[in-house]
């Protein structure tokens, strides 16, 4: 999680960096880019992270109880609501 | 992920919901006959196991066979869930019963118990076969035990031919060299430190019980067992007449007055603190560790009962024999 923390980091400096060297609106929309793809990528990452626990830990359930199926979709599901929150940021940064 | 007790836990959760409920053990206890008994039994999830135990004519026998298998089963299930380092954990767990086992069977040798005195004290879980269980249960003498055990038995049963193979004729220096071997692999394998955390309680339990059963005897840091937070010192200490010790609920046991009582308040404590593992620890082995404890505790509560019914014991001498088991 920290290594891929730094990676993230260094992508968004390098960035900037590169982006400086552009004039004022060039660099505005640079860095909406930038925003915008973190905001999805990091509710992706953190969506998969939550999916990953919340799936290993249903699927024990639903193996002792089938007849729980539904109530863990829906506990599955809901971590979703994390990458559609960067959808959400995506769409308005490009407003 | 191999080590996944997101997985595990989830089910070892949903098997806990299956044990029998205080209400049941109420309603076992208050049935007017053995076979009310075994009705209420047959309306829990230890009906799949019943078996024999319901026919016409049956007795204890088919009573402790059912809950045997009954808790076979649950343990090999639990086994089966873990693999990679989780099974390891799990597998330290489950050979606590070939701990018991492996003392039940010393004892019996050296007391000169018969086979099947000695069979009816064992635990049907652990990881060594019935068959090898049962061979061994018909050892005249404690090399012979050993011979049998050495083979299939795991460590422990290697750990029991060094020590025969040593000279050692006493239970306790048999026990307690079979303790040394188990927590000493058992603290190896533990990755958790709420695994470690319970076994060092353990051992120190285990070691406070050893110093007030050599209390007036003969002194000696040979039995004392390393891991936990007391030190060889203080195992002297106490042994030599010392009933002080810095942690408050290993002084309770010091200051239980008798062998017997401190024995019963280190199961309730052992209890306590592999409940409160459980809790703390979603993601560890904690919850198979207290699920494991609960359902031994169940099927001995359901022999217990079952015993009391058989010989039409009064309910009430039953509930007070529930307490102080």
């Amino acid at each position: 999680m920290k290594k891929l923390a730094t990676i993230l980091a260094a992508f968004a400096l390098a960035s900037i960096a590169f982006a400086q060297e552009a004039n004022g609106d060039a660099l505005v929309a640079g860095l909406k880019a930038i925003g915008a793809g973190l905001a999805v990528g990091l509710g992706a990452i953190g969506t998969g992270l939550a999916q990953g626990r919340v799936g290993s830990a249903a699927a024990g359930v639903i193996a002792e109880s089938p007849e729980k199926f539904g109530t863990m979709l829906i506990l599955f599901v809901i971590p979703e609501s994390l990458v559609i929150f960067g959808f959400v940021g995506m769409f308005i940064l490009n407003g | 992920m191999a080590d996944d007790y997101g997985y595990i836990n989830a089910r070892i959760k949903m098997m806990r919901g299956a044990l029998l409920e205080d209400r049941h053990l109420d309603e076992a206890v208050g049935a007017a006959t053995y076979s009310e008994y075994l009705r209420v039994l047959s309306e829990t999830s230890i009906r799949e196991d019943l078996g024999d135990a319901t026919a016409q004519g049956a007795g204890l026998n088919e009573l402790d066979a059912a809950l045997s298998q009954n808790l076979f089963r649950v343990v090999r299930k639990v086994q089966g869930l873990a693999s990679g380092q989780a099974k390891k954990e799990i597998d330290v767990l489950i050979a606590r019963w070939d701990l018991l086992n492996i003392k039940t069977l010393v004892r019996g040798v050296i007391t000169g118990r018969s086979s099947q005195d000695i069979l009816a004290g064992l635990i049907p879980a652990g990881t060594i076969k019935w068959g090898v269980l049962q061979a061994a249960a018909n050892s005249t003498d404690l090399a012979g035990l050993a011979q049998t055990l050495s083979i299939g038995s795991g460590f422990l049963g290697r750990t029991l031919r060094q020590a025969v193979s040593a000279g050692a004729t006493e239970l306790l220096d048999i026990e307690v060299a079979l303790d040394q071997d188990y927590f000493k692999t058992a603290l190896a394998a533990a990755r958790e430190n709420s695994l470690r955390r319970y076994l060092a309680r353990e051992v120190d339990i285990r070691n406070i019980l050893t110093a007030l059963q050599l209390r007036g005897g003969n002194l000696s840091a040979r039995y004392f067992v390393p891991g936990g937070s007391l030190n060889e010192g203080d195992f002297m200490r106490i042994a030599g007449g010392d009933s002080t010790v810095s942690d408050p609920d290993l002084q309770r046991l010091l200051e239980a007055g008798s062998l017997d009582r401190a024995e019963t308040l280190s199961r309730g404590l052992l209890d306590r603190i592999s409940r409160n593992v459980s809790m703390s620890d979603v993601l560890g082995p904690g919850v198979a560790l207290d699920f494991l404890r609960r359902k031994e505790v169940e099927i001995a509560r359901l022999r217990l009962i079952g015993r009391g019914k058989f010989y039409g014991v009064p309910a009430d001498n039953i509930r007070q024999e529930l307490g102080n088991a």
